[in-house]
């Protein structure tokens, strides 16, 4: 994992599986930010 | 609507706040998810930084990086506690400072941290950098 490919492709996984964790929140409880 | 993208890249605190609570929300994954932001924000940051607040104080990056350990330290225990991805650290022979690497196998694929010291947890029996499936559409617009 090392050197920018690894980092930047590690940095996308990171912020997707945010996205999806707040997708859960967000849909059943009309949450937005 | 404002997207992870948007508080991986803002200095708002309050903002951010209010992301991290509604990320605890979705329970032990989310819980996870806020720590491994909190993390990949410190590290980002940590990269980065220059300078200190005055003379005698420690550097941005000091304090940076000593934020993104304490990141790592919650971030292990929420990975503990849920127990369903794995994780475990492994060594980059490669680096000469930070060359303790965790690792964690997100859904999607892993991710990792690079660290100093080696902090609580497994070692990492998985293997490294499998999952490559994303194309760069979320970083690439920062």
């Amino acid at each position: 994992m090392a050197g920018w490919d690894g980092e930047h492709a590690s940095q996308e996984r990171i912020l997707q599986f945010c996205d999806e964790v707040m997708a859960e929140v967000e849909a059943p409880q009309g949450v937005l930010l | 609507m404002l997207t992870t993208v948007t508080i991986f890249a803002t200095s708002d605190g309050a903002l951010t706040t209010r992301y991290y609570q509604l990320l605890a929300l979705a329970g032990k994954r989310g819980v996870i998810a806020m720590n491994l932001m909190l993390s990949l924000k410190a590290s980002y940051r940590a990269k980065r930084y220059r300078g200190r607040p005055a003379p005698g104080q420690p550097s941005y990056r000091t304090l940076a990086y000593d934020r993104k350990r304490w990141a790592l330290e919650q971030l292990l225990a929420a990975l503990e506690t849920e127990g369903m991805l794995r994780y475990g650290w492994g060594i980059d022979q490669v680096q000469p400072i930070h060359r303790y690497v965790l690792y964690v196998d997100l859904p999607r694929g892993q991710c990792s941290f690079h660290a100093s010291e080696r902090l609580a947890g497994p070692d990492y029996h998985g293997g490294m950098g499998w999952g490559a499936c994303l194309t760069g559409a979320y970083l690439a617009v920062l």
